[in-house]
């Protein structure tokens, strides 16, 4: 049985409200109420998803580009990671 | 006219009315009724410098503290803290209705103030620049600005800063000062014009104390004024005194955590935790010593880094 | 002198049905008005009719601060009910199951203009009792649990009440009320939830259905005249159905013949004749006579006129400083009547000296 791949986008209906400081970016979600810290490279590929829908696939290949990476199994997992976290912070959702 | 101007009779008097007494704090005005006449002298020695509103008040809070009914009325007297109709907490022994009424009146204040962001913490002022310490109970915030108050600072609160959103001031409410066990003596014994309420001994929390306000204080009741300075204190004994600058994200989720009512103030709360941790200068500070910490406290103050 | 209760009545009722009236309150009557009307959680709403009306400029400057404070608490809950919402779409996401939502939940998704000034409590929604246990175990599967009941409390919801025992998420506070129908099987009305599944509507841009525009009325009328206690804390329940009704109505032609024809086929008219009568005489809302008079929920004379005694008495807000005994008595008695009308004698009894014996432990669940 083939796992239906899945559309991301970020949480509609939101302002998601980001301030830098130094290496580190809070992130406000103003649908959820809830503040959350991360660093640089995180809040790169959660405005990416701000500018467009994304699947793994797809988001994997524009990150890399973007910061010169290769695409390989290492990075694979590290957006696999941060759009798994993401999920579940209700930082981003499925395209319902 | 201030409350010790209205004299004891005449107080006694008004609080035993329909209309109570209208006591205007700073942020708020509050509707006191009350037959007791112990806390009623409490109050009145305390409260000594507050404004008195006339009746026709608009009033924030309404408290009465009376007598319950049944047996606890005469026979080892307690009495209860009633507000709109709800009475929240279990009944103290009448010599405690004192503390009963501060500990009620900061539940009120905590429960509805939402034009305001809280943050549990200490403030004060000089030179028109507000020092907000923002702590745990039990980590000696109270005892601190009570000494920083006996120090030429402004009191604003020992417990609340009422932050106003419009534009980002501190609004006062400066209550006395609940000092607990050891504390008393240190500032009765270090700030020899200090004037303490009563000793409620017993209470949950030890041997309380009512450092009462200074009467400058109390006279710029309704002076705001912007924070310049963040400081999260702790009391250790017999340390050397530190000072830590802090790391800004990691403010923002301390203040966010300190602050009453951050999640009830959504997008607001967070700007204004963001505004603050950016214009204000951010510490943390371990102390043993008033002598050490005081003229640390000063020096900061004055330095524009 | 004026009596505190009527005097309460007169200011409270005086400026929800008659905003411009605010323009003649001292000082003392603000402060009284404010008062109740934070008791009955109308604080937020008397703010958005007067603002509705352009009032605001006649509001005083620190009566205004308890409006934002108000407002504060109702936008915090309804972020918090909305957000539980979009969480239980996630992780009701490719299931094949269809959810209704219900009551302020419901009104927050139309967007209905009140709506912004409710206080939410939790989320209502409902599931064919085929799906409910499959839901309850895909939302415990993703972090929800059941509050720790013993087995009394297990038994009574799901045996005889209308839902299984509440939800909340481990991070989150609020709690989720999963109905399958929208009184207990105990109860003596059964209106047919496969009736209300069927006029449901989709709302657009959510994963979820509300009752239709006439269900969702006669819901809210059953919820206070046959599931609620009838206290002071439910006269905004009142004032909802009649913010409903004024909503509703001029959206369709013939409204109340459907909505009364819609009672009829729910067995629902008692309650919808409660609703019609009091709106209409406390609350100054115009309905025509004849559809109070010919409903055919009109009760006997003898029943009518202990509710038109009891109902007022207990729903207005009292005056916080003067409760009187006699409010204390109706309210007792319709807290009786509640429970009567919601399980028969045999388990009336004993849940009633259940019920009394666990408040003064302070352990009341429900």
């Amino acid at each position: 049985m083939s796992t239906k791949i899945i559309t991301w986008q970020v949480i509609q209906g939101s302002d998601l409200l980001f301030v830098n400081w130094g290496s580190e970016v809070i992130v406000y979600n103003s649908l959820s109420g809830e503040t959350h810290q991360m660093d640089v490279f995180s809040a790169t590929v959660l405005e990416q998803l701000m500018s467009n829908n994304y699947i793994e696939e797809a988001l994997l290949r524009d990150i890399c580009r973007l910061y010169s990476l290769d695409n390989n199994s290492e990075n694979q997992q590290l957006i696999a990671l941060i759009i798994n976290n993401f999920d579940q912070l209700g930082l981003i959702e499925p395209c319902y | 006219m201030k409350l010790r101007q209205l004299g004891s009779g005449n107080l006694v008097k008004q609080a035993a009315s329909k209309e109570g007494v209208c006591l205007d704090i700073g942020a708020f005005c509050v509707r006191v009724k009350s037959n007791e006449i112990v806390f009623l002298e409490t109050l009145a020695f305390l409260y000594q410098d507050f404004p008195i509103l006339p009746s026709d008040t608009f009033a924030d809070f309404h408290i009465v503290i009376k007598r319950p009914k049944g047996v606890r009325r005469y026979l080892k007297p307690q009495v209860i803290f009633v507000t709109d109709g709800q009475q929240p907490f279990e009944p103290f022994p009448l010599s405690h209705a004192f503390p009963l009424f501060e500990w009620g009146l900061n539940w009120c204040i905590a429960r509805r103030s939402h034009q305001y962001l809280m943050l549990h913490a200490a403030v004060v002022e000089k030179n028109g620049k507000a020092l907000i310490l923002p702590a745990l109970p039990g980590s000696g915030k109270s005892t601190l600005s009570a000494a920083l108050a006996m120090n030429g600072w402004r009191f604003l609160s020992d417990e609340f800063t009422m932050i106003r959103p419009q534009d980002g001031k501190i609004l006062p409410i400066p209550r006395p000062t609940p000092l607990k066990n050891a504390s008393i003596q240190v500032i009765k014994d270090t700030f020899l014009n200090a004037e303490m309420g009563p000793l409620f001994p017993k209470t949950r929390k030890g041997t309380v104390a009512h450092l009462r306000p200074p009467k400058q204080s109390v006279e710029q009741l309704k002076e705001a004024v912007l924070p310049e300075l963040l400081i999260f204190p702790k009391f250790q004994a017999n340390t050397e005194i530190q000072l830590n600058l802090l790391n800004k994200p990691y403010v923002v989720f301390k203040l966010a955590s300190n602050a009453f009512n951050y999640e009830l103030m959504g997008r607001t709360g967070f700007e204004l935790v963001k505004n603050m941790t950016s214009s204000c200068r951010c510490y943390n500070l371990t102390y043993s010593r008033f002598d050490q910490v005081l003229p640390l406290l000063d020096d900061l103050l004055m330095q524009n880094v | 002198m004026t009596i505190p209760a009527d005097h309460v009545k007169k200011i409270l009722i005086n400026c929800l049905c008659f905003p411009e009236t605010v323009k003649e309150l001292t000082v003392s009557e603000w402060e009284l008005l404010i008062r109740c009307a934070r008791h009955c959680k109308l604080l937020a709403y008397l703010r958005w009719k007067l603002d509705s009306c352009g009032l605001i400029a006649s509001v005083p400057a620190q009566v205004l601060t308890h409006f934002t404070a108000a407002q504060r608490i109702v936008d915090y809950r309804n972020r918090l009910a909305m957000w539980e919402l979009n969480r239980i779409r996630r992780a009701l996401y490719a299931k094949d199951v269809e959810v209704l939502v219900l009551k302020g939940g419901a009104y927050q998704l139309l967007q209905i203009p009140f709506a912004q000034s409710r206080l939410l409590a939790d989320i209502d929604i409902l599931v064919k009792k085929s799906d409910i246990h499959t839901v309850e175990t895909y939302l415990q599967q993703q972090g929800w649990q059941t509050a720790k009941l013993d087995e009394y409390d297990q038994q009574y919801y799901r045996t005889w009440m209308h839902e299984v025992p509440p939800l909340r998420h481990q991070e989150r506070f609020i709690e989720v009320d999963l109905h399958h129908t929208i009184l207990p099987l105990s109860s003596r009305l059964q209106p047919s939830p496969e009736l209300l599944i069927e006029d449901s509507i989709a709302v657009e841009n959510t994963a979820y259905k509300v009752f239709s525009p006439v269900d969702m009325i006669l819901h809210s009328s059953v919820h206070l005249f046959y599931d609620a206690e009838l206290n002071g804390a439910d006269f905004r329940d009142l004032v909802d159905l009649k913010e409903l009704i004024f909503y509703f109505q001029p959206q369709q032609e013939f409204f109340f013949e459907i909505l009364l024809d819609r009672a009829k086929q729910l067995t629902l008219q008692r309650p919808l004749y409660y609703t019609l009568y009091f709106i209409h005489n406390l609350l100054d809302t115009p309905i025509p006579e004849e559809y109070i008079e010919k409903n055919i929920g009109k009760p006997s004379w003898l029943t009518r006129k202990l509710m038109c005694y009891l109902v007022p008495l207990a729903l207005i807000p009292e005056h916080p400083d003067f409760p009187r005994k006699k409010v204390a008595l109706a309210r007792w008695l319709l807290y009786v009547r509640s429970h009567f009308l919601r399980m028969p004698f045999y388990l009336l009894i004993p849940h009633l000296l259940r019920k009394s014996r666990m408040r003064m432990a302070g352990k009341e669940m429900h």
